[in-house]
C-alpha cells in the first residue's frame, strides 16, 4: 500500500492519475448538482416564514461550507508541505485558493441576495457575514502574497504561513452565531444535536454540498495538472508530452 | 399554462434574487472550470514554443560553425 502512495510523489504519475480521474469526479459532481437543483427549485418546499426565498439556501450554504472546507484543506496541506517540503501539498495549497475565495464570493453575494428580501439589508456588520467576509481577505491576500514572490519555494512558504495563521478564522465563523448577537440565524445542521431542519429540505442541501465538493475535488486535479506542467517543464516526460 | 409559468419563474415575488443567485452560482463555478482548462493549453503552447526557440538556436549554431569552417 506505501507503494501505491509512494507513487504520487511522482509528477509524471500524479498528472496521469489526476488525468484519468478528473473528468469522473466532474460527472459526479455535475449529476448531483442536477439532481440538487432540481429538488431545490421544483420539489422542495417553501418556508413557512421565508416562502420561496428559502430557496437560495441550497446555493449559499453549501457555497459557505465550502468556503470553509477549502480554507481548512488549504491550511493542512500549506503546513505539510512546510514541515516535510514536498511539492505535491504546496500545489495543492496555491490551487485550492483561488477556488476557496470563488465559493467565499459566492457565499457572500448569495447571502445579501437573500438578506435583502429576508432581513430588508444587503450588509450588516454582525460577527457572521464580518468574519467571512474576512475570510475572503485572506484568501485574496493569499493568492495575492504568492504571485508577489518570485521563488516558487519561498513563495510555497509564505503561503503556507499566512494560510496557517489565518485558521483562526474559521472557528470564529463557526461560532459566531453562538457567541455574539447576530442578525444571522443560528446552527441547524453543523452542531452536536440533530439537524432541526426538515428533511424534504436537508436532502437538497446535503446534495448540493457533496456535488460542491466533487466539483472542488475535480477541478483542483485540473489545477495541480497545470502546476505539475510548470514546475517540470524542463523534464523529458513534459517535452515528449507536449509535441505528442 | 403560462400563468404557472409566470408564477414559476416569480417565485412568490422573490424571482429576481433567487434566479440571479443561481445564475451567479453557474458563472461561477463554469469560469472556475475554464480557467485550468484555458490555462493548460497556454502552458503547451508555451512549453513548445521554447523547444522549437532552443532547436532552431541550435540549428543556427550548426550553420554558423560550418560556414566558418568553410
Amino acid at each position: 500500500m506505501w507503494k501505491w502512495i509512494h507513487q504520487f510523489g511522482s509528477p509524471k504519475y500524479f498528472y496521469q492519475f489526476a488525468g484519468k480521474l478528473a473528468p469522473w469526479l466532474g460527472g459526479i459532481s455535475l449529476l448531483l448538482m442536477m439532481a440538487g437543483v432540481y429538488l431545490a427549485l421544483f420539489d422542495s418546499p417553501p418556508d413557512y416564514q421565508q416562502g420561496d426565498s428559502v430557496r437560495i439556501m441550497y446555493v449559499h450554504v453549501p457555497a459557505a461550507w465550502m468556503s470553509m472546507f477549502i480554507y481548512m484543506v488549504m491550511a493542512i496541506s500549506g503546513m505539510i508541505g512546510l514541515i516535510w517540503n514536498l511539492k505535491i501539498s504546496n500545489a495543492v495549497a496555491i490551487s485550492s485558493a483561488p477556488i476557496g475565495a470563488s465559493f467565499t464570493f459566492l457565499a457572500l453575494v448569495t447571502g445579501s441576495l437573500w438578506g435583502k428580501p429576508m432581513w430588508g439589508t444587503w450588509w450588516i456588520w454582525d460577527a457572521r457575514l464580518t468574519s467571512e467576509l474576512i475570510l475572503l481577505f485572506l484568501y485574496l491576500g493569499i493568492i495575492a502574497l504568492h504571485s508577489a514572490i518570485e521563488d516558487s519555494r519561498k513563495a510555497a512558504r509564505a503561503v503556507s504561513v499566512l494560510a496557517i495563521v489565518g485558521v483562526v478564522n474559521i472557528p470564529i465563523i463557526h461560532f459566531s452565531v453562538e457567541w455574539w448577537n447576530t442578525l444571522h440565524q443560528g446552527a441547524t445542521v453543523t452542531k452536536f444535536d440533530k439537524p432541526s431542519i426538515e428533511i424534504s429540505m436537508l436532502i437538497p442541501l446535503l446534495i448540493m454540498a457533496i456535488g460542491f465538493k466533487f466539483y472542488y475535488a475535480s477541478l483542483l486535479l485540473l489545477r495541480i495538472r497545470c502546476e505539475i506542467l510548470q514546475n517540470e517543464k524542463n523534464t523529458a516526460w513534459v517535452k515528449e508530452l507536449v509535441q505528442s | 399554462m403560462s400563468n404557472s409559468m409566470h408564477d414559476f419563474l416569480a417565485m412568490g415575488g422573490y424571482g429576481l434574487y433567487i434566479w440571479i443567485s443561481y445564475a451567479l452560482t453557474l458563472l461561477v463555478l463554469v469560469v472556475n472550470l475554464l480557467t485550468p482548462i484555458l490555462r493548460k493549453k497556454e502552458i503547451v503552447q508555451s512549453i513548445r514554443r521554447s523547444i522549437n526557440r532552443r532547436e532552431m538556436n541550435k540549428a543556427n549554431e550548426i550553420k554558423e560553425m560550418k560556414e566558418v569552417k568553410e
